[in-house]
């Protein structure tokens, strides 16, 4: 495990224990003895919950292992695969259980202050039954990562060229907001923020649908945030790499905001179904989504005009 | 040599409130190499800033083949190949799709099966699917070559685009070069710091000191300078650039 990341477990790990330390301290001053039973009615978002931060976090670690794993001091020792195999799960499930056992305790611990174990077991088996989900998808299927392809040299053998024809087209340019939205608020590192938000969401007294429409709408929120500044952010930094081009406004701005655009729109319907699915009134719903589609249609088309000079 | 691809006329542009060119005159013709030299600071990126359009004039003229580059800009710019600072390319986009982006913005309606031939002899075509992000210096200087070769351009401009390369795809591009060169297909614009490119390949070489073109050699000057030997270019530079501190 690289040393940020082993500081980074240890202090997340010291949290926990300290929270757990003040949760007994604090449980049996004022009554939070009742938590592992309430917590007993959400233990679909508890579920749901665990699975997406252990997948996020070990599918992150996986990658990171496997990626920087040619430039292992022992990369070149004839270590058997299964050696190779056992390195990365350490490396990759060490954070997760390390926050894992804490959050147990710390659940238990609670449990028994208020001399009812037994009220523990549905949250604890939600939990550990999502770590394992989350973990074994985040094992089998880690997904690529950025600079897994590495240059080729005479240790490294190049890839098969691929010299496929080449067309003239200006799919990249919709293409590349969703990328720089992707790789600048990538999901995972909002997992903690999506604690914070059910915690908070449990607190108000709402039913675990209502929780899972909590995150649901907080990862839209996000990603189409996120989506709106990379539009502006793309905009600037292509108009100045495609100055020396005739391009014309018209054809530099609607490619840049078409697939943004459309994923703006699906993804405020699903937002505004979510509402509705809470108890919010479809009216209400519309009028929200429609003002926040006219402020990323101004928005992309400021930030097009403002950046474009032919 | 005759056909003037590039006329550049009293070119003034400044950086904020500092001037950087302060009345650059030059020409450059079909077939002609020209190489543009001096030390750093001097303004030879801000003229070719200036020439491709990427950055406003404050006074002067720019024409590429006969369109200005201030009241005709669209029409100037599509005689241009221009070869971007490696970190102005966008990282999260891949070679391939920075080719079919760049044709698509050049307006081409396709791309040259010439252009496929000379990205595999740079040996650049395994790189073609990686994302920008994680091409070395010279993967980047050979995308940008490339995307200034697209569409057979009158006038190539090229920021020190030899900077980076390995020497077998440097010698390549020259080659291809020379051979567009003496076609007459195009004219090239280089802004260098190797003394080698001028005494090999160069048909004219200009120093920039101060903002202004100091002193010019054409292609008898250059001959007779590499006559003189490994430091001919070099002393008479070195004497240039002395007499105008003088």
């Amino acid at each position: 495990m690289r040393r940020a990341g082993r500081i980074e477990a240890i202090g997340v790990a010291t949290l926990i224990v300290a929270l757990a330390v003040a949760a007994i301290f604090i449980a049996g001053r004022f009554d939070l003895t009742a938590w592992p039973a309430t917590l007993r009615d959400y233990w679909l978002l508890i579920f749901a919950l665990a699975t997406l931060h252990s997948s996020t976090s070990v599918a992150r670690r996986h990658r990171r292992a496997v990626a920087n794993w040619p430039e292992s001091w022992l990369a070149a020792a004839p270590l058997p695969s299964a050696s190779v195999r056992l390195a990365h799960a350490i490396d990759s499930f060490t954070t997760l259980v390390v926050q894992y056992l804490p959050a147990c305790f710390l659940l238990l611990a609670i449990a028994a202050a208020g001399r009812n174990l037994h009220a523990a077991k549905i949250p604890l088996i939600a939990l550990t039954v999502g770590c394992v989900a989350g973990s074994i998808v985040a094992w089998r299927w880690p997904g690529r990562h950025r600079h897994e392809t590495r240059e080729a040299s005479r240790y490294t053998p190049s890839m098969a060229a691929t010299a496929s024809a080449l067309q003239p087209s200006d799919r990249a340019l919709s293409h590349w907001p969703i990328a720089r939205a992707i790789s600048t608020g990538r999901p995972e590192n909002a997992r903690l923020l999506f604690l914070f938000v059910t915690l908070f969401a449990m607190q108000s007294g709402i039913s675990a649908l209502e929780g899972l429409v909590v995150l649901l709408l907080w990862t839209l929120a996000g990603y189409l945030v996120s989506l709106l500044i990379a539009v502006v952010s793309v905009a600037n930094e292509a108009a100045r790499w495609l100055r020396s081009t005739p391009l014309r406004w018209m054809g530099f701005a609607l490619p840049l905001v078409r697939r943004a655009l459309l994923h703006q729109a699906i993804g405020t319907t699903i937002a505004a179904a979510g509402t509705v699915a809470t108890g919010v009134s479809w009216l209400q719903a519309l009028s929200v989504s429609g003002l926040w589609l006219i402020l990323v249609i101004v928005t992309s088309s400021v930030a097009s005009l403002l950046s474009y000079r032919p | 040599m005759t056909e003037r691809v590039l006329e550049v006329t009293g070119l003034h542009a400044k950086h904020g409130r500092h001037p950087v060119l302060r009345g650059v005159d030059l020409h450059v013709a079909k077939g002609e190499w020209f190489c543009l030299l001096g030390p750093n600071g001097v303004g030879k990126s801000t003229l070719l800033n200036c020439i491709t359009g990427r950055m406003r004039v404050d006074a002067g003229q720019v024409s590429v083949c006969g369109h200005s580059m201030l009241a005709q800009p669209v029409e100037a710019k599509r005689w241009l190949g221009t070869a971007c600072a490696p970190e102005q390319l966008p990282g999260l986009l891949t070679g391939r799709q920075c080719l079919e982006l760049y044709a698509a913005a050049k307006g081409l309606a396709s791309i040259d099966i010439e252009l496929t031939q000379i990205a595999a002899q740079l040996c650049f075509t395994p790189f073609m699917d990686r994302c920008v992000d994680t091409y070395s210096l010279g993967t980047r200087q050979k995308l940008a070559v490339l995307l200034a070769l697209l569409g057979d351009p009158a006038l190539i401009v090229l920021d020190e685009a030899f900077n980076g390369l390995d020497p077998a795809s440097a010698m390549t591009l020259k080659r291809l070069l020379r051979v567009r060169l003496s076609d007459l297909r195009c004219a090239v614009l280089l802004a260098t710091h190797s003394l080698d490119i001028v005494e090999h390949h160069a048909d004219t070489a200009a120093l920039m000191l101060d903002g202004r073109v100091a002193r010019q050699w054409n292609h008898t000057e250059i001959a007779g300078l590499r006559s003189l030997g490994n430091d001919g270019i070099e002393a008479a530079l070195a004497a240039a650039a002395g007499s105008m501190s003088r």
